[in-house]
């Protein structure tokens, strides 16, 4: 079993899974919801998806980060969970600093990517499984 | 009495800049980009010509005389990936290991509103939008991401890059204003120059 779950007030993101010995492992990283003004309505708000996992299809990007730094939540309006930051100068280093958003969940690179690894890994050792997303 | 209360005007605009943080004074418009709009990926591919794929988040194009290179950047799909978020303007490459298309535009008259453009001096930069937000400097991986998949297994290149300069002037708004403009100087000259309304 898992679920993810992003505490937008309280600033984190938290996987938890249990084993076949139900033995629970807490990965947890601080992420932030700062919506800027421009986004679109409703950007800031909770919603509830499957989670997709990690993917690469945006590459090495300025606005999503490294690659293994983006999470597919499964939001149909794109609401995902990813590092990088346009603007900052160096939007793909593991420690890149704080930008907001339009919408999406954002972290730290190299704490995304350690998150992402975790999802990987439980969705390999349970294909089929899915994993529930709760933002709110 | 009309002087005190053109004053006391004075003063609560003062403070209500203060409160809001420092405004965007950079420029809005980078030849047919603008960040104060939507401008639609689909008007700029009719203009610099249809990519070889349109999927993925970045096109590169570059100039006939192969002087000048553009880089586009959709906007994040949770707003809307239709739209251009950034524009990355250079007098030397700005993509390696992608497709680079050739484009029929004139990538050099691509300017500002106020005319600065690559080979624009920092001094006219100033003097066209005013004291920069900041005054970065070009070291380590810093703005490296101007270049675009200079990447092997999720580091930089170590190959230099002294095409990128050596100083940033970066032209940025509220915290909550994701309006963004850099340009990049090398030896006193704008060599790059960035503008996104991304996140």
């Amino acid at each position: 079993m898992a679920e993810l779950k992003t505490d937008m007030s309280g600033h984190t993101t938290t996987l938890l899974t249990t084993d076949k010995n139900d033995k629970l492992t807490v990965t947890q990283i601080e992420t932030h919801n700062d919506v800027v003004k421009s986004a679109k309505p409703g950007a800031d708000a909770p919603y509830k998806s499957d989670v997709v996992g990690v993917s690469n299809r945006h590459g090495d990007s300025a606005a999503y980060g490294p690659k293994g730094a983006f999470i597919d939540t499964g939001d149909s309006r794109g609401r995902d969970i990813h590092g990088g930051g346009t603007g900052l100068a160096d939007p793909l280093a593991p420690q890149q600093g704080w930008k907001p958003t339009l919408g999406c969940t954002r972290g730290q690179n190299e704490d995304v990517i350690n998150l992402g690894n975790a999802i990987t890994q439980f969705q390999q050792a349970n294909p089929g499984v899915v994993i529930p997303y709760v933002r709110e | 009495m009309l002087k005190s209360f053109h004053i006391l005007v004075a003063v609560f605009f003062v403070a209500i800049g203060y409160a809001e943080g420092q405004n965007y004074a950079g420029p809005n418009a980078l030849g047919p980009f603008r960040i104060d709009a939507d401008v639609s990926m689909k008007s700029l591919f009719e203009r610099l010509g249809q990519a070889s794929s349109t999927t993925g988040d970045v096109f590169c194009y570059r100039s006939k005389d192969g002087k000048v290179f553009v880089a586009l950047t959709r906007m994040v799909a949770a707003y809307d990936a239709k739209v251009a978020g950034t524009v990355t303007l250079s007098s030397f490459p700005n993509c390696v290991n992608r497709s680079v298309e050739t484009t029929p535009d004139d990538l050099a008259a691509w300017k500002t509103k106020k005319g600065i453009g690559l080979s624009s001096t920092a001094d006219e930069v100033r003097k066209a939008y005013g004291k920069p937000s900041k005054e970065d400097k070009i070291e380590g991986t810093k703005y490296r991401w101007v270049i675009h998949s200079d990447r092997t297994d999720n580091h930089y290149t170590d190959k230099k890059r002294p095409e990128l300069g050596d100083a940033v002037l970066v032209y940025q708004g509220a915290p909550d204003d994701l309006r963004i403009a850099e340009f990049g100087i090398r030896e006193g000259k704008v060599v790059w120059i960035s503008l996104s309304k991304n996140e």
